[in-house]
């Protein structure tokens, strides 16, 4: 007798493979992630997650290359997600000082998945003091004490301070691929902007973190450094800043 | 043992019941193989860039796509929703909307052709709601699937909570009523806690005096002690004007800038009468040169200072550094 595939035959409640040495159970025909098929009867749905209601087992396989990746399984989502959390409310400098540079950190995270990456922008004035703005830095530039400067990066210094972190993978880089910087420009370290380590930059809406493909949950932490001249008019200082993160699917 | 009669049933009843499996399986797969209702091409290569990821910012969204069909398309609808499920109803996503700061259409900066001329915000049927917003051209574009284009709207609120996942579609539909539907995309987009950096600049005045060095940082200026006669004995004389330097350095945050003025007292002239000048004895005093600058006359006695550098007597530098400070004292004394 030819196996039926789970639904039709009311004489029939437990449909199996099987052979004298193994057997497969609870066979089901795979439902699609967005389609259903159906009739006045019957009907294939896919994941509740997806619309549907829960059907079979979940199995997941990742392969993926440079640019591309993909979830294959029973039971993948085809939901796009971006997920963009800012942990840090506020960076105090402190007192500026013509003597040495200060600094500061703020931390966010990114998740996306069904995409072809993201990119995180920065937007928002540097700190100023009605029309007095603190000089910010337009190419990625070192810290010098007694100049008048402003500007972040996105990897671990050590200099003017011990501040900063690059990048963390999480739970690691098989899974996760966010980076500083936009991907694209110059060479990572080196000339790429916000990742040469030691040097600052600051201009408002410039790329300063990204993924080239779907991506699990990478930490990034925003290092601000600052620096005033003698001539630095005197008062309070304060920028606000909105990260932007924004997926391609 | 079987008799014949046991033996047919058993037999008719195992070709019923293949039967009846067949049969079933038929139905099945005529019923699987029933087309389900026509899906629209996915748009792809779509993102959106708001302008502020702040909770309840009303604030722009370039929404860019490249369209799943290439073709004559008459209008689009924007939701913003809580699910990207095109089949799924849209519920607005923690207050967005269109409609709380008026949301509209940009035909020009941020918007690309073809829609930057023709297209205007959807009416009569179309007009925004708080989740969906049409733009339509009742004539129509035909637009690529090769080709990326963006629709900017402004002034649509963001969800009113930081940190929060929400969704954006798009329809496009081959008439100007909506109702023929072409493609259809989903983007997720995301809130985020704004962060505010500050800092703290004081008020700054740095001022030093002496008679060597030459500025105020590491150990300053020094010396305190100023000879202004000549020779080792430090004589004044009738017949040469003679003089010395004596140095300061300031710098200041200011918005204004500084003053300096230069004080003296002299120990007191003759019998112990304090000395109108600056420079006196115990019993005389040497008079200054008064309010209005002039030139110095040998065998005349006067006192009195200037910041240039001079020829008769051949003293004094003038001003320098990166500063704008500058002296109201020109080539004389006073």
């Amino acid at each position: 007798m030819w196996p039926v595939w789970g639904v039709h035959s009311a004489t029939i409640s437990d449909p199996r493979f099987s052979s004298s040495n193994y057997s497969v159970v609870e066979s089901e025909v795979g439902a699609s992630g967005y389609i259903d098929g159906l009739s006045a009867s019957y009907r294939l749905s896919p994941n509740i997650d997806d619309g549907g209601a829960t059907l079979g087992e979940s199995a997941g396989g990742n392969s993926g290359s440079t640019s591309y990746q993909t979830n294959s399984g029973f039971s993948t989502s085809a939901q796009p997600t971006l997920t963009l959390v800012v942990d840090t409310a506020v960076v105090d400098l402190g007192i500026l000082s013509t003597g040495v540079a200060h600094t500061g950190t703020a931390t966010f995270h990114v998740m996306n998945y069904t995409s072809y990456g993201y990119v995180v922008q920065v937007i928002g004035p540097p700190p100023t003091y009605g029309v007095e703005e603190l000089t910010p830095l337009v190419t990625d530039t070192a810290s010098a004490a007694g100049t008048e400067q402003f500007g972040i990066n996105l990897r671990a210094n050590t200099s003017p301070d011990t501040v900063g972190t690059d990048p963390v993978q999480v739970p690691n880089s098989s899974f996760s691929y966010g980076v500083a910087g936009d991907g694209i420009t110059g060479t990572f370290g080196t000339t790429r902007p916000y990742t040469i380590p030691n040097q600052y930059r600051y201009v408002s809406g410039e790329i300063v973190a990204s993924s080239p493909k779907t991506s699990g949950q990478t930490d990034y932490t925003i290092s601000f450094m600052a620096n005033i001249a003698n001539t630095t008019p005197s008062g309070t200082y304060t920028g606000g800043m909105s990260i932007v993160a924004t997926g391609t699917f | 043992m079987r008799n014949q009669t046991n033996i047919l049933k058993e037999h008719y009843i195992r070709l019923a019941k293949k039967t009846a499996a067949w049969l079933g399986l038929v139905a099945l797969a005529s019923t699987t193989l029933v087309a389900s209702p026509a899906q629209a091409l996915q748009i792809t290569n779509r993102s959106v860039v708001v302008g502020s990821s702040a909770n309840g910012a009303s604030t722009t969204y370039d929404i860019k796509f490249n369209p799943g069909t290439t073709g004559t398309i008459r209008a689009i609808k924007f939701q913003i929703c809580t699910s990207p499920l095109e089949l799924t109803s849209c519920t607005a996503s923690n207050s967005s909307s269109f409609l709380t700061n008026t949301a509209s259409f940009t035909a020009g900066t941020g918007t690309t052709a073809p829609f930057t001329s023709n297209w205007a915000e959807g009416t009569a049927g179309l007009v925004p709601t708080a989740t969906s917003y049409w733009i339509t051209y009742a004539t129509g574009d035909s637009i690529s699937s090769g080709s990326n284009y963006t629709v900017r709207i402004s002034n649509v609120e963001n969800p009113n909570a930081d940190n929060t996942s929400y969704y954006v579609r798009i329809y496009t539909y081959s008439d100007a009523a909506a109702t023929t539907q072409v493609d259809f995309g989903a983007m997720a987009l995301s809130t985020a806690r704004q962060m505010t950096v500050s800092a703290n600049v004081q008020e700054s005045l740095v001022f030093c005096v002496g008679t060597t060095g030459t500025d105020c940082t590491g150990g300053g200026l020094t010396g305190n002690t100023l000879n202004i006669g000549t020779g080792g004995d430090n004589v004044l004389s009738t017949s040469t004007p003679s003089g010395n330097i004596s140095k300061m350095a300031a710098d200041t945050n200011a918005t204004t800038g500084y003053v300096i003025q230069y004080i003296t007292t002299s120990p007191g002239g003759t019998g112990g009468v304090a000395c109108p000048g600056s420079f006196s004895s115990s019993n005389d005093c040497i008079t200054d040169f008064g309010g209005t600058a002039g030139t110095f006359s040998a065998g005349v006695s006067n006192f009195g200072i200037n910041l240039r550098n001079n020829a008769t007597p051949d003293v004094g530098v003038d001003i320098s550094g990166s500063g704008s400070g500058g002296s109201i004292v020109a080539l004389q004394y006073r």
